[in-house]
């Protein structure tokens, strides 16, 4: 059930009819439960790598599986209730809804994958207990300081037990000691939970927790 | 957190924007509903007492006045035509029932009717009986005694030609009896067996006494109608009270009636009395429902041309809810892209800007119908001094339902356009952190 990447090409028009290749590769298998970061220089094509594993753009041509699920052969609305249930996504600037609290950030994505009742609430509220943020969970996002939404964040991306974490340089807008903690939870919950961890950064610090680290120029390669 | 609460959040984070937004649909929505209850209780003020009446003959002057002061009394009498045409009615072969008025008088704020048996006739319209003993809640009705009306004109005739002095021949029929509407019963709290004692004119001024009493004998049934606030007398004891300015046509010897109130027979005679009656010179007779078409066809013109108005106030509101909802879709479209991203669909997205329409406009239609009859509770009184009739703020019209339902759908077609904006938004450039 490992996440394949087969031919996968993305170009996005530049200049006058033009375009510009951003993603060429030809093949690469993540195995379940693997964690990979990925490097690579600004514009290499990261950020638009993991929108294409999460189904939210559509590549010019190539095929991305996630165990036997094409991703986009899928319908669109299909894909949507896939990456609801199947992806959780972490964003470099939190991405927080501003008109939900902490607890309410995390209920959504469960509505969304329509995990609903009791135990969706417990859930919820052991993830947040598990974070730490158990007082917080009424809070806006703005009166939370930065590490603690960074944890709702986390706490967003994870609680529907993802096969597949992607983490956009989760850790950039962190101070050493929060990136440490964040990057602590990501990896302790991602391993409870089992999920497939792609991570992309510009730290070297946080290149060096991971035992693989691949260029994203190199995938397939 | 379901996808309502979510809806929900957006439009309470926004308190102010929301609040003005409901308000004005509310406003538009408010005036639509009160014009809606008032043109309904207008129309029952004037239409539905009007069944069962057909022809009213009276004094010269206009046929409209004629019908709001015999049919609904309100109003005073135009003047008085010719008591000889009462008979002359009453012996017509297309009349089935002639019904004399003869009014001046009240007692204690109610109009006195001075009339005869032919208004107990299960062919008058209130109360609605199929016999007489069935139209009286306590009592009967009173029978005017033949010999003693004839006395009586005969004694006002001779005492406007100065024959007679203001003696009367006392018949040992004579009687002064009268039945009271169900409303000035209960509001004056008079029984049969009671002696009332009615003034001339209107109260207030000085009014004399006629020193004669009348007993009450019987009381009618509650029909809803004017005929509850006025007091009936045997047409004879009206004629028999000597100061009677209203005994006789002015310049004439003429006895005058206030008015007569005719009933057809069946089939072609009313349009044949009509025809025949249109013509005659010393009286003028109206056509009850015609006359209260036209007066509501007036009254309906005035409030239609409100009605448009207040439309397009509630149009002006539910605008003000696109714009509202468009406005904020700038700001949104980074909230729509991280839902999306969190795997909300296309649909949930439209879905919820569509919902967050339709909710400030139904907020707002709710709380419109709210204010409306809240409005009308409280300016039920006013309403009643001015326009002589009492709104019914307590009841919901069916066209309120279609109202709200209108707003709603209306809420729902502006909210798509917002929607369609939503639906478009790009995520992936949507998401991009902001420098
Ligand atoms: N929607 C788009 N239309 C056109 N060009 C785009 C679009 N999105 C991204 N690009 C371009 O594609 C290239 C790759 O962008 P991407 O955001 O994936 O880079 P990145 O590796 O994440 O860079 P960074 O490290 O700075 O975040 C960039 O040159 C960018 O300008
Ligand atoms: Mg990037």
């Amino acid at each position: 059930m490992a996440l394949t990447v087969d031919q996968l090409v993305v170009e996005f028009p530049a200049g006058q009819a033009g375009k510009r290749r951003v993603l060429d590769i030809p093949a690469a298998t993540f195995e379940d439960g693997s964690r990979l970061c990925l490097v690579g220089g600004s514009g290499s094509g990261k950020t638009t790598f993991l929108h294409v594993l999460a189904g939210i753009i559509r590549p010019t041509s190539g095929q991305v599986r996630h165990g036997d699920v094409d991703l986009f052969a899928l319908s669109e609305s299909a894909r949507d209730r896939f990456r609801a249930r199947h992806i959780g996504y972490v964003f470099q600037t939190f991405n927080l809804l501003q008109s939900l609290t902490a607890l309410e950030n995390i209920r959504i994505v469960q509505t969304l994958a329509q995990v609903r009742g009791k135990e969706a609430a417990e859930a919820a509220g052991r993830m947040l207990a598990r974070l730490g943020l158990s007082e917080r969970a009424r809070a806006l996002p703005r009166s939370l300081s930065v590490g603690e939404q960074q944890r709702v964040a986390l706490a967003r991306a994870l609680i529907n037990r993802p096969k597949v974490v992607l983490a956009d340089e989760p850790t950039a807008n962190l101070d050493s000691r929060l990136r440490d903690e964040a990057l602590e939870l990501l990896m302790a919950v991602t391993r409870e939970v089992g999920s497939t961890l792609l991570l992309v950064t510009h730290d070297r610090e946080v290149m060096q927790r991971f035992e693989v680290q691949k260029d994203l120029a190199e995938l397939g390669r | 957190m379901t996808k309502t609460q979510l809806v929900w959040r957006q439009i309470s984070a926004r308190p102010l924007g929301s609040l003005l937004t409901i308000a004005s649909v509310a406003l538009g929505v408010m005036l639509v509903i009160a014009i809606l209850n008032l043109r309904r209780d207008l129309a029952d003020h004037y239409d539905r007492p009007g069944r069962g009446y057909s022809i009213v003959c009276g004094p010269h002057g206009s046929p409209l006045q004629l019908v709001l002061n015999a049919v609904y009394h309100v109003d005073e009498s135009p003047g008085l035509m010719p008591y000889s045409a009462w008979k002359e009615l009453a012996a017509n072969e297309s009349v089935r029932l002639a019904v004399p008025y003869a009014v001046g008088d009240s007692f204690r704020g109610h109009r006195v009717v001075a009339t005869t048996e032919a208004v107990f006739h299960p062919a008058f319209p209130v109360p609605d009986s199929p016999t007489t003993e069935g139209k009286f809640q306590a009592g009967r009705g009173f029978v005017v005694d033949a010999h003693s009306l004839e006395h009586a004109i005969e004694d006002i005739k001779a005492a406007a030609l100065g024959e007679g002095s203001h003696e009367h021949h006392h018949h040992e029929n004579d009687v002064a009896e009268a039945v009271l509407g169900a409303r000035v019963a209960r509001r004056l709290r008079l029984s049969l067996g009671d002696q009332i004692e009615p003034t001339h004119g209107v109260e207030g001024e000085k009014a004399h006494d006629h020193a004669h009493l009348w007993t009450v004998v019987g009381i009618l049934k509650e029909t809803d109608t004017p005929i509850d606030d006025v007091v009936l007398i045997n047409l004879d004891s009206f004629f028999r009270i000597p100061e009677h300015a209203g005994g006789l046509i002015p310049g004439t010897t003429e006895v005058g009636l206030s008015a007569v109130l005719v009933f057809p027979r069946p089939g072609i005679h009313k349009a044949l009395l009509l025809s025949s009656l249109k013509k005659r010179q010393e009286f003028s007779t109206a056509e009850v429902s015609s006359e209260i078409r036209k007066f509501l066809g007036i009254i309906g013109g005035v409030d239609g041309a409100f009605l448009i108005v207040a439309l397009l106030v509630v149009l002006i509101g539910v605008t003000s809810v696109l714009v509202a909802v468009w406005n904020t879709m700038n700001e949104r479209r980074r909230e729509i892209a991280i839902l999306r991203a969190l795997g909300a669909s296309r649909a949930t997205i439209t879905g919820s800007v569509v919902a967050e329409a339709m909710i400030l406009v139904g907020l707002g239609g709710i709380l419109g119908v709210a204010l409306a009859h809240g409005g009308l509770w409280l300016a039920a009184d006013a309403i009643k001094d001015v326009a002589k009739f009492e709104p019914n703020p307590l009841r919901i019209l069916p066209a309120e339902y279609a109202v709200i339902l209108g707003t709603i759908l209306a809420g729902a077609l502006a909210g798509l356009i917002p929607a369609i904006k939503a639906y478009r938004t790009d995520v992936a450039e949507n998401l991009a952190p902001v420098s």
